[in-house]
C-alpha cells in the first residue's frame, strides 16, 4: 500500500480535473438526445410516477393518515432523485476503472480520483432535481422551514456512503467482473429496502434493526422527516448515517488503496 | 462433459507467469535523453509504464526525482465527443496544473498542434495522426522534470515530427530528462544521447547510441539469416 497522507495529497491536488472531467463527461453523455440534460431530472421523475401509479392507482394506498396523491408522489420522487445519487455513483464507480483500461494504463496519477469523479458525477446529475423537488415540495403544500437545512448534512453523509461504496465497488469489479451484472439486481432490492417508496415509519417495530444494518435506511428516514413531517433529524438517524458513512468511505478508500497496485495488471 | 460441469460452464482458464522485464538496470541521470529500442514485446513500453509508477515491480525498485509527465498512448484521457480545447483543459488538469496555468498556456498549446479550426471539434473526429499532435503537445507543454515518450509521435505526419523534435531539444535544456521509445532508429540517432536495447525483457545493449543500433541492426539481420537458413 503506498504512503496514506501522499497519496491523499495527491489525490486531493487532482480534485479539480475529476470535477471537470465529471461535468464534461456528462456534457457528452446525452449529447445525442432529444432532451439531452434534462434525462437527469426526467430519469427518476418517471421512475416515481410509475411507483405512484403501482402505490396508489394500482394498490390504491394513500400515504399515512391524510396525505394526498400530490405529497405521496412528492415523498415517493424525493426519496428516488436522492436514492440516485448513491445509486449513480455506485454504478459508475463499479465500473470506473474497468471502463477506464487505457486511461489507468497510460496515466500517472492517483486511481482513486475515477471513482470519486463517478461521486462527482452523480452529484452533479442529482443536483438540478433538486429544483424540482422544490417546486413539488412547495405544490403538495409540504411544511418549509428552518428544518430543511438539514438537507444539506443529509445529502452530504449520502454522498459519503457512496463514495465508500464506489471505491468498493470498483475494486471488486476490477476482481469479479460479475460485479456489474449483479449490480442492478442489488440496487433494485436495495430501493425496496430503504424507505422510499413507503415511509419509514410505516416499518413495523420488529423490524426496525433493518433501517439501520441498511447503510442509507436511517439517513433517508432523516431525510423524510425533514423533508415530510416538517422536523428537525433524529439524532440517532444522523449518528447511524454518518457512522456507516464513515465506515465505509475509510474502508473503501483503503481497499482501493491496498489494491491499486494490481489494477494495471488485472485489467 | 464432466470438466465442463465442474467448471460450472465457466470457459477454461490458463495463468502463465511472465516476466516482461528481467533484471533491467540503469539508470538515467540529469541532461541524458535515453533512447529504448527494440523488438515489439521486449519490454520497452512496460519499462516505461515502470518508470512512470504505473506498473510496479515484482521485484527491485524504481526511484525517480523529479515529476514525471508521460505520452505513452495517443489521445488517452481524450473525451472523444469533447473538443481539443476541452481535452487540453483535461490534460492539463490530469498532469497536475491549476486552471489558471492552463488558460495561460491554452493557446499556445492549441497553436503549437496546428490544429487550426478542428481544436474547437470534437476529438471524434480526429485522425490518429491529429490525435498525436494534441497528445504531444499537452504533454510537452507541461515542462517536465522527466518526460516518458513511448510511440506518441509515430502517428504524426513528417512536418509535426520535426517540429516535435525541435520542442523535445528545448525541454531537453530544461528538463533533467526524457526517455523515448521508438522504433524510429534515425529518431534515436540523431537525438539521443544514450540507447538502451531491450530483448525479451532483457538489456542487451546500453551506451552511445550509434553502437547499440548497430548492434541492435546487426542483430536483426543475423536472426533474418537464421530464419532464411531454416526454411531452406
Amino acid at each position: 500500500m503506498p504512503p496514506i497522507v501522499p497519496y491523499l495529497a495527491d489525490t486531493f491536488s487532482h480534485l479539480q480535473f475529476a470535477y471537470q472531467k465529471a461535468r464534461l463527461d456528462l456534457k457528452g453523455a446525452h449529447q445525442d438526445t432529444w432532451f439531452g440534460r434534462l434525462w437527469n431530472v426526467l430519469n427518476p421523475l418517471f421512475l416515481g410516477v410509475v411507483y405512484w401509479l403501482l402505490v396508489i392507482v394500482i394498490f390504491n394506498r394513500a400515504g399515512s393518515g391524510d396525505q394526498t396523491e400530490m405529497q405521496v408522489l412528492t415523498q415517493i420522487v424525493g426519496g428516488l432523485f436522492l436514492f440516485r445519487l448513491c445509486s449513480g455513483a455506485l454504478s459508475l464507480g463499479a465500473q470506473s476503472i474497468v471502463k477506464s483500461g487505457a486511461f489507468v494504463l497510460n496515466t500517472r496519477i492517483p486511481r482513486l480520483i475515477l471513482p470519486i469523479g463517478s461521486v462527482i458525477s452523480a452529484f452533479l446529475a442529482f443536483a438540478p432535481s433538486l429544483l424540482v423537488l422544490v417546486v413539488m415540495h412547495i405544490i403538495a403544500r409540504f411544511p418549509v422551514g428552518v428544518q430543511l437545512a438539514w438537507t444539506i448534512p443529509i445529502i452530504a453523509i449520502v454522498a459519503l456512503v457512496s463514495l465508500g461504496l464506489a471505491t468498493i465497488f470498483a475494486t471488486l469489479n476490477v476482481y469479479f467482473r460479475d460485479v456489474t451484472s449483479f449490480l442492478p439486481y442489488m440496487l433494485r432490492i436495495w430501493l425496496y429496502l430503504t424507505p422510499i417508496i413507503y415511509l419509514y415509519n410505516f416499518i413495523p417495530a420488529r423490524l426496525h434493526w433493518a433501517l439501520y444494518v441498511n447503510p442509507i435506511g436511517s439517513i433517508f428516514a432523516a431525510w423524510q422527516q425533514v423533508l415530510f413531517e416538517g422536523t428537525s433529524p433524529s439524532p440517532s438517524f444522523l449518528a447511524i448515517g454518518l457512522a456507516w458513512g464513515l465506515v465505509l468511505s475509510v474502508g473503501g478508500v483503503l481497499l482501493f488503496m491496498r489494491r491499486e497496485r494490481e489494477f494495471a495488471v488485472r485489467i | 462433459m464432466k470438466s465442463a460441469l465442474r467448471r460450472l460452464g465457466r470457459p477454461r482458464q490458463e495463468i502463465r507467469r511472465i516476466e516482461a522485464l528481467k533484471n533491467v538496470s540503469f539508470s538515467v541521470v540529469q541532461g541524458e535523453f535515453l533512447g529504448v529500442i527494440g523488438a515489439n514485446g521486449a519490454g520497452k513500453s512496460t519499462l516505461l509504464r515502470t518508470i512512470a509508477g504505473i506498473l510496479p515491480p515484482s521485484t527491485g525498485r524504481v526511484v525517480v526525482n523529479g515529476h514525471v509527465t508521460t505520452l505513452l498512448s495517443v489521445g488517452i484521457g481524450f473525451n472523444a465527443e469533447l473538443t481539443g480545447r476541452e481535452n487540453i483543459r483535461l490534460g492539463g488538469l490530469a498532469n497536475g496544473l491549476a486552471p489558471k496555468e492552463i488558460d495561460a498556456k491554452e493557446e499556445e498549446i492549441a497553436e503549437f498542434s496546428g490544429l487550426g479550426e478542428f481544436i474547437d471539434y470534437p476529438i471524434k473526429t480526429y485522425s490518429s495522426g491529429m490525435r498525436s499532435r494534441l497528445g504531444f503537445s499537452v504533454a510537452a507543454s507541461m515542462e517536465p522534470d522527466i518526460l516518458l515518450i513511448d510511440e506518441a509521435l509515430s502517428a504524426g505526419d513528417a512536418e509535426f515530427r520535426e517540429k516535435a523534435s525541435k520542442k523535445m531539444k528545448t525541454i531537453m535544456k530544461k528538463a533533467r530528462a526524457i526517455i523515448l521509445v521508438s522504433h524510429g532508429l534515425s529518431t534515436i540517432q540523431e537525438m539521443a544521447t544514450h540507447a538502451l536495447w531491450l530483448d525479451h525483457g532483457t538489456v542487451m545493449g546500453q551506451g552511445d547510441p550509434e553502437e547499440v543500433i548497430t548492434a541492435y541492426t546487426d542483430h536483426v539481420k543475423v536472426k533474418k539469416s537464421a530464419a532464411v537458413l531454416e526454411e531452406n
